[in-house]
């Protein structure tokens, strides 16, 4: 355990530099697209001298609606650095092992010779990539309230409709997305990606042990993931209902989707110990 | 310790901050405002079915929710779960006989297509071989599943529908039982553009169709004439019924000189199907109610019409008995106070069930009355507790669209 920790450890410090890179960006994009969006209503507030008579307000606010923080998540300087952040996130699965290999006096081989389990590198690495997506959505939820207080105290009152951040995030097709309402449902999404970023990895092995015939068989392995996954659906829609009137219900496929996803796992696990104790060549 | 320090605050920040944000919810799901049916007249019990759909718009936000006279429930449309335990159909019956009879409902999942009495449920299906709707030669066939529900003997069979590879679309309207025969109501889509009615006959012993006869067919002689056919609102359409009926409306649309096109309306009509005999039945209304009768919403209901009409003072229900065939006893009429419009009107075994607006949007009423005597049986009021907000503001925005009776 002592050895995990201090593994994890390592990773997250060879990527703080970039991590605190990202959290500079995303603070400072979205204090922009704040001043962005409360810039755009504004002046077409003050373009329909919305101050000049309540009247006048009345029919600015029918015609253009008040604003609230949801025209800031709309803003592209809001979500770019939302997408840069997952992007890197996706990229860093692949980096975090071959930066081993390619980075300076490939690091790999002293890895590999530190007295532990393989394993336990593999399961440091996986754990530093989800530990990382984690405090990058826990980072946002931190900086949504400074975000909503700023934005809130430099509109005109009545201009602006209130939105607490709960409200905000359960209500925003792309917090729900990252950050679900359901603690279960959070649970899921971040079981299903930690799944992915084993797939991913074993992918990432099969090539680091046979190289172009690893490629290819990464290719199968992933295609042989997607076709077990909508395998239950298919056979459902295309096979079962069609032929027979016969169907499955939703909880049932959702209870097979999750034995999948285990079995997936399992293999995933299995197959990186295989090649990590058999097959990488460094 | 020290080389320790950076895994330390991130994992100590990411565990606080995600542990807040869902304490956070859940507080915030407990803070909402409640809505529920206040009882203002009449017995609590007669609302203990209904459930209420609305949309509360506030801070620019949309929230889907269902108000009971014991509280409501918000929607969450984001949750994965949600959608995968949710309810399959809108009536109570049918999601009870999901759990009973969980093999035989597989793939059961249209309310139209189901017959359901205490003895027996028949299921019927169109299914094509192929996978989108082709203009010719889908295929198509009627799946007939049927269960005993007493001694659980299943009946299950296909049939071939007459001209099927003509049609590019089938679909189920209705399924009878009567007597020993389904009968089964099609909507039928030919050219993509022609579109049918067809009753067709199921002999339950042969496994086979004994008739089928076209009722309805929109292919209009000009291309500025067009027929319109509607079917009265039925609750419960897995109920057991002798007659089909419909709304015939001609219209002929002409092109103005200013662009807009007028429509005119040709011909109007009711027809009754009685689906034991298999023939039309006359509507025997005077001429002054078949008038009235063009004007007004139509429900269908064990075996009777109601046609509801509305003016400023009140609202008048004609009641027909398809059985008698005749007016059962004199029109009911419910008076109003004026500025009040009844909405989303439902007539349920006798009763009308309707949700009362007034113009300043607020105070919205439900109402339960006795079709038979016109009394009120219940009368309910839309109210709202935990909140600290003004409560006639968030009354104000919420929107109340549908009723429904589990």
């Amino acid at each position: 355990m002592n050895r995990f920790i201090k593994l994890v450890n390592f990773e997250i410090n060879r990527f703080i530099k970039l991590y605190i890179g990202l959290l500079v960006l995303t603070a400072i994009s979205q204090f922009v697209s704040i001043f962005n969006a409360k810039s755009d209503y504004l002046n077409q507030a003050e373009h329909a001298k919305y101050a000049s008579s309540s009247k006048a307000l009345e029919e600015f606010i029918s015609t253009n609606g008040t604003i609230s923080f949801h025209h800031v998540t709309n803003n592209i300087f809001f979500v770019a650095p939302i997408a840069i952040c997952v992007a890197l996130m996706l990229l860093y699965i692949f980096m975090i092992w071959y930066r081993d290999y390619f980075g300076k006096n490939t690091f790999i081989y002293r890895l590999f010779m530190v007295p532990t389990s393989r394993m336990t590198i593999y399961f440091a690495k996986a754990s530093t990539i989800l530990i990382m997506v984690l405090s990058l959505i826990a980072y946002q939820f931190i900086l949504l309230p400074i975000e909503i207080t700023i934005f809130e105290n430099s509109v005109p009152s009545e201009l602006l409709s209130k939105v607490s951040t709960v409200d905000l995030i359960l209500n925003n097709m792309l917090f729900t997305t990252v950050l679900p309402s359901n603690f279960f449902q959070f649970l899921l999404s971040y079981g299903v990606g930690l799944v992915s970023i084993f797939a991913m990895f074993t992918v990432i092995l099969l090539e680091r042990s046979f190289r172009w015939k690893g490629i290819v068989l990464g290719i199968l392995y992933t295609a042989f993931i997607v076709i077990v996954l909508i395998s239950p659906i298919l056979i459902n829609e295309l096979v079962l209902m069609p032929n027979n009137g016969f169907s499955l219900y939703p909880n049932e496929v959702f209870y097979i989707e999750l034995g999948l996803i285990g079995l997936i796992t399992a293999i995933s696990i299995m197959l990186s110990k295989y090649l990590l104790q058999n097959k990488v060549s460094v | 310790m020290k080389r320790y320090r950076n895994l330390a605050v991130i994992a100590a920040v990411t565990t606080i901050s995600l542990g807040v944000f869902y304490t956070k919810v859940a507080t915030s799901e407990s803070n909402r405002p409640v809505f529920y049916i206040s009882t203002e007249q009449g017995d609590t019990s007669a609302a203990n079915n209904l459930e209420i759909q609305g949309n509360l718009f506030e801070n620019n936000l949309n929230r889907s929710v269902t108000i009971t006279t014991k509280g409501n429930e918000y929607q969450n449309d984001n949750s994965i779960f949600d959608g995968i335990f949710r309810k399959t159909f809108s009536q109570e019956k049918l999601n009870t006989l999901q759990n009973e009879e969980k093999n035989f409902m597989r793939g059961k999942n249209n309310q139209p297509n189901f017959y359901l009495d205490k003895d027996y449920v028949w299921y019927a299906d169109v299914r094509g071989k192929n996978i989108n709707f082709e203009a010719r030669n889908n295929g198509y066939k009627l799946y007939i599943d049927g269960l005993d529900l007493q001694s659980k003997d299943r009946f299950k069979f296909k049939v071939d529908i007459p001209n099927e590879e003509e049609y590019s679309y089938i679909g189920i309207e209705d399924v009878q039982l009567v007597g020993k025969e389904l009968v089964i109501t099609t909507f039928q889509n030919k050219n993509y553009g022609e579109n049918e009615r067809y009753i067709y006959r199921i002999s339950i012993n042969k496994k086979q169709m004994i008739d089928s006869k076209q009722i309805t067919i929109d292919k209009d002689e000009e291309a500025t004439i067009h027929t319109d056919y509607t079917n009265p609102s039925e609750i419960d359409l897995t109920k057991s019924k002798k007659y089909y009926v419909y709304k015939q409306v001609k219209m002929k649309e002409t092109n103005q000189e200013n662009g807009e096109v007028l429509s005119k309306e040709l011909h109007s009509a009711i027809h009754i199907w009685n689906l034991e005999t298999g023939k039309e039945d006359k509507l025997n209304l005077t001429k002054e109610q078949l008038e009235m009768s063009k004007q007004s919403e139509l429900f269908q209901s064990d075996n009777m019409l109601y046609f509801i009409s509305h003016n400023d003072q009140d609202v008048t229900v004609l009641k027909y008995s398809l059985e008698r065939k005749k007016n059962e006893g004199e029109p009911t009429v419910i008076s109003k106070e004026s500025g009040v419009s009844f909405s989303s009107n439902k007539i349920i075994d006798g009763k009308l069930y309707t949700i009362a607006n007034r113009e300043n949007g607020e105070e919205r009423s439900i109402y339960i009355f006795d079709l038979a005597t016109g009394k009120t049986i219940y009368e309910g009021a839309i109210k709202v507790k935990n909140t600290q907000e003004n409560k006639e503001q968030l009354l104000k925005k919420l929107e109340l669209y549908e009723f429904i009776l589990r």
